[in-house]
C-alpha cells in the first residue's frame, strides 16, 4: 500500500525503512538536504544493521519537501515529526505537530492518520474531539538511538492506542514491518498508549538513576560499588541489565517522558516521578563533590561530545573555580591533554586512558 | 559439623532446619515456648515448610535455653537474634547480637560466628575492631515472610561478607544445604554485604512504588490502569513481577530497609531514595482520599496481613489507611480471622465474614480473594491482577 510518513527523524526513518520493504513509502519534511540524501539512497540513520538490511532488502522509499504531493495518494499517514520542548519550562510544544496533523486530516479524508510522536497524555483524545475525526489514532513508538532500525524490525510488541477495528487494521500494517510476523498487537485506549510510552521511558530512567545513586553512596562511603551491584543484581527480580553507573541518563527521550508524567500528576502527591526528574542534577552534584575532593586545578573532560551529563558536570566544576579542558578525539593532542590535567573525567573506561592510573575519574565498573 | 543457631524467629528457625538436614544443630532461644515447640516437632512460626520438616522427625536438631549446651562444642554459630531499627531516631538496637557474641567467646573462643540478623551498614567491621575479634562474618538473609525455609532451600543467591577461604567455606555450607542444584554465590567485603541487602530491598521498594505511582496517575487522569500496567509489563526489560498496584509496600523488610538506607545516605546527594520513602506514605493518602470520596459510613478492612500465608499484622500498609480514615471521622471495622483478640489498636476485629459484611458499607482490600467475590460491588481495591 502507499504510506506517507511526515517527519525525517529517528522514528520516521526507521518506520520508512522497515515498511519500505513491503510498501511504497513517501517521507516528507522541511529539510532539503535530508530529502536529497534519502533520494540518493543515503538514509540519515545511525544503526549498525542499516547497511546489511539494505543489501538484503530493496526498499521503496522516496522523499519530498512537498507535503501536498506526498499526501495526495496516501492510503495511510504516519505522523512522526519531532516535538519541540521549551528549554526553560520543559513544556512540550505540540502546536506545529497539531497543524501538520490537521493539514493531513483535511488533505486525506477517510485515510487513517497515525500519531507516532511522543505526545502528552490525552493529546490524541483531545485532537480527535476537536477535529471530530474517526480516522486519527495514536501508536506511540519507542526506539533507541543507534538501534532504531533494529527496534523497528524486531519489536517486543506493538502498542496501538485504539481498541476498535481501525486499530486492528493499522496494527496489521505496522506489524508487517517486523521481521517477526507473529509480533503481539496490544490495542489499548489512546491516552493509555501515550501513558505507556512515557512510563516505559521513566522506568528505564529510574533504573539508571537508582544505580547511579547506589554508586554515589559507595563513592562517599568508600565502598566497592562493583561488589554491591553484583550482589544486588544476583536477585533475579532485579537482574543485571542496565546496572553500570554513569554520569546521568542521556538523550532527551527519558527526561522528556519523565517530565510529561510529572506534569500529568501535578494534582496528586507523587514522588518517584519528580525524583527521577531531579536525579541527573543530583548525580551531577555528587560527582562534582567527589572530583573536587581531589582539589584539581585543571580537569580534563574526555570526549564530552554533546553529552548533557558531561556538560553539567563541567559547568559545576567551572563554577567551583576549576579550569576545564576538553578533548574531542584529535589523536595528536591526547598525550598533551593527559599531561595538562590533574584529573581526567571519562564516562567509560577505555584502553587509551588506562595509563592515567589515579588521575582518571570514571565510574564505569563493568568495563570489558 | 556441629552448628549452633542463636534465635528461633523466621531466620533462625529456617536456617536451623536447613542445616539440621546434614549437620548436628543445636538451636537456642530465650523463650521457653519456642524451645519446647521445636523439641516437640512443632513450628513456632507460620511457615508450611518449617512445620513439615519439624514434624518429619528426620532432622538432627535440638533446641535449648542453655548457652553452654548450644555453644560449648559448636564449630560454627549462626546468629539470628532480633535487632530493632527505630526509623524515627535511626537507632539500631543490636544488643542481642552482642550478648550472643560475648557468651560464645567466653564458652568457645574458637567458634566462627555468622551474623544473619539485620544490622546497620558498617556494623560488622566496627564490631570486629572494637572487640578485637576476627571470628565474625556477616551473611545477608534474603528470605520472604511465610516462605522462610523454602527460600533457604531454594535461595536466589548466597552472599558472604568476607573474601577469604573461610568465607568460601561458609558459602559452600549453605550451598550444599540447598535443594536447588545451581546457586550463585558471591564473596564480598563485610560492609558491601551489608549494603547489598539494603539496596536490593530498596530496589524492590522502588519498583512497587513506581507501579503504585503509575496507578495513582491512572486514577488521577481517569486511565485504565490495568491496560497501562499490563502493556508496560509486556516489555521484557520491565517484566510482570512486582507490578501489581497495592496500598503500599509493607512487611518487615522493605519499609525499614528503605528508611535505613535514606538515613545512611546522610549528606550524599540523592533524590530517588527519599522519593521511595515519601512515595509509600503519599500512596496511602491518595487512597484514603479516594475511599473518603465515596462517602462511606463505616469502612470494613479486609485482612491486615499483606499476603496470604503471612502472620505479620503490624507492618501492614493498610494500617496507615485506617488511621487516615479514622482521622477523617470514618469508623472502621476489621476482618482478620488470624487475630486472636477482640480489638486491635482500639479497632473492633471480627472473625466471621457475614458479621463483617453486615457491619460495613464499603470494604477495602489490598488484594482480592475468592472470599470477596460475592460482595465485589462494595470492595475498594487496586489489585489489578489478582496476585501478590
Amino acid at each position: 500500500m502507499r504510506i506517507t510518513i511526515i517527519g525525517l527523524g529517528l522514528v520516521a526513518m526507521s518506520d520508512a525503512l522497515s515498511l519500505g520493504r513491503l510498501h511504497d513509502v513517501t517521507v516528507t519534511g522541511p529539510v532539503p538536504d535530508r530529502i536529497e540524501a534519502i533520494n540518493r539512497g543515503e538514509f540519515p540513520l545511525q544503526d549498525p544493521a542499516l547497511a546489511g538490511y539494505l543489501a538484503e532488502h530493496p526498499v521503496r522509499v522516496r522523499a519530498t519537501v512537498n507535503t501536498i504531493a506526498a499526501l495526495e495518494q496516501a492510503e495511510l499517514v504516519l505522523v512522526a515529526s519531532p516535538l519541540r520542548q521549551d528549554p526553560v519550562t520543559g513544556q512540550v510544544d505540540t502546536i506545529e505537530l497539531e497543524s501538520r496533523i490537521e493539514f493531513a486530516h483535511t488533505m486525506c479524508p477517510g485515510v487513517p492518520i497515525v500519531i507516532r510522536s511522543a505526545v502528552p497524555i490525552g493529546f490524541t483524545a483531545r485532537l480527535q474531539q476537536r477535529l471530530d475525526s474517526q480516522w486519527l489514532i495514536c501508536a506511540p513508538e519507542f526506539r533507541r538511538e543507534g538501534a532504531a532500525l533494529q527496534d523497528a524490525l524486531n519489536p517486543a510488541r506493538l502498542v496501538i492506542g485504539d481498541r476498535g477495528r481501525l486499530g486492528t487494521r493499522v496494527g496489521r500494517v505496522l506489524a508487517s514491518a517486523a521481521l517477526n510476523p507473529a509480533v503481539t498487537l496490544r490495542q489499548i485506549g489512546p491516552s493509555e498508549a501515550e501513558a505507556v510510552r512515557h512510563a516505559e521511558q521513566a522506568y528505564f530512567a529510574a533504573r539508571v538513576a537508582y544505580f547511579n545513586e547506589l554508586d554515589s553512596y559507595a563513592m562517599a562511603h568508600g565502598l566497592d560499588a562493583r561488589q554491591v551491584i553484583d550482589g544486588v543484581c544476583l536477585d533475579p527480580r532485579i537482574g543485571r541489565s542496565a546496572n553500570n553507573p554513569c554520569f546521568g541518563f542521556g538523550g532527551q527521550l527519558m527526561s522528556r517522558s519523565t517530565r510529561q508524567l510529572v506534569d500529568a500528576t501535578a494534582s496528586v502527591p507523587v514522588h518517584i516521578l519528580p525524583g527521577i526528574d531531579e536525579a541527573n542534577a543530583v548525580r551531577s552534584s555528587a560527582l562534582a563533590a567527589s572530583v573536587l575532593q581531589r582539589a584539581p586545578r585543571r580537569v580534563g573532560m574526555y570526549r564530552p561530545g554533546h553529552s548533557a551529563p558531561m556538560t553539567q558536570l563541567a559547568d559545576r566544576l567551572r563554577a567551583a573555580g576549576t579550569e576545564i579542558l576538553s578533548w574531542d578525539g584529535e589523536p595528536a593532542t591526547l598525550d598533551a591533554f593527559k599531561a595538562d590535567c590533574d584529573v581526567v573525567i571519562a564516562q567509560r573506561a577505555v584502553p587509551e586512558l588506562a595509563d592515567l592510573g589515579g588521575k582518571l575519574f570514571c565510574r564505569d565498573h563493568f568495563a570489558a | 559439623m556441629k552448628i549452633a543457631v542463636a534465635g528461633l524467629g523466621y531466620v533462625g528457625l529456617s536456617n536451623a532446619i536447613l542445616l539440621a538436614r546434614h549437620h548436628t544443630v543445636t538451636a537456642i532461644d530465650i523463650t521457653p515456648e519456642r524451645v519446647a515447640d521445636v523439641n516437640a516437632g512443632r513450628s513456632p512460626i507460620v511457615d508450611a515448610e518449617c512445620s513439615e520438616y519439624l514434624a518429619s522427625g528426620m532432622l538432627d536438631l535440638r533446641a535449648t535455653l542453655d548457652p553452654r549446651e548450644a555453644y560449648a562444642d559448636a564449630e560454627l554459630v549462626i546468629i539470628a537474634t532480633p535487632t530493632n531499627y527505630d526509623a524515627q531516631t535511626h537507632a539500631f538496637d543490636t544488643s542481642s547480637i552482642e550478648t550472643v557474641i560475648d557468651t560464645v567467646r567466653a564458652l568457645n573462643p574458637r567458634a566462627t560466628m555468622v551474623i544473619k540478623s539485620t544490622i546497620p551498614v558498617g556494623y560488622t567491621k566496627a564490631l570486629k575492631e572494637r572487640l578485637g575479634c576476627d571470628n565474625i562474618v556477616f551473611s545477608p538473609e534474603f528470605l520472604r515472610e511465610g516462605k522462610a525455609l523454602y527460600d533457604n532451600l531454594y535461595p536466589s543467591r548466597i552472599v558472604v561478607g568476607e573474601v577469604s577461604a573461610r568465607g568460601d567455606k561458609i558459602a559452600q555450607l549453605f550451598r550444599a544445604a540447598a535443594l536447588k542444584p545451581e546457586v550463585e554465590t558471591l564473596l564480598t567485603d563485610a560492609t558491601e554485604a551489608e549494603a547489598i541487602k539494603l539496596f536490593a530491598n530498596t530496589y524492590l521498594a522502588l519498583r512497587v512504588s513506581f507501579f503504585n505511582e503509575i496507578d495513582t496517575l491512572a486514577m488521577a487522569t481517569d486511565l485504565d490502569a490495568r491496560e497501562v500496567i499490563a502493556t508496560l509489563s509486556e516489555d521484557p526489560r520491565i517484566g510482570d513481577h512486582y507490578n501489581n498496584p497495592s496500598f503500599g509496600y509493607g512487611g518487615y523488610c522493605l519499609p525499614k530497609d528503605s528508611k535505613q538506607l535514606v538515613a545512611n545516605f546522610a549528606q550524599v546527594p540523592q533524590s530517588l531514595m527519599n522519593a521511595i520513602v515519601s512515595s509509600n506514605a503519599s500512596r496511602k493518602t491518595v487512597l484514603a482520599d479516594s475511599i473518603l470520596a465515596r462517602a462511606p459510613k463505616r469502612v470494613g478492612v479486609y485482612r491486615l496481613v499483606m499476603k496470604a500465608g503471612s502472620d505479620n499484622f503490624r507492618e501492614s500498609a493498610v494500617q496507615d489507611i485506617i488511621v487516615a480514615l479514622n482521622d477523617a471521622g470514618v469508623e472502621t471495622v476489621i476482618y482478620e480471622p488470624a487475630w486472636p483478640g477482640e480489638t486491635l489498636n482500639g479497632q473492633r476485629v471480627l472473625r466471621r465474614f457475614e458479621e463483617f459484611d453486615d457491619a460495613c458499607d464499603l470494604i477495602i482490600a489490598n488484594r482480592m480473594t475468592p472470599d470477596l467475590d460475592p460482595v465485589a460491588g462494595k470492595v475498594f481495591t487496586r489489585d489489578l491482577f489478582g496476585q501478590n
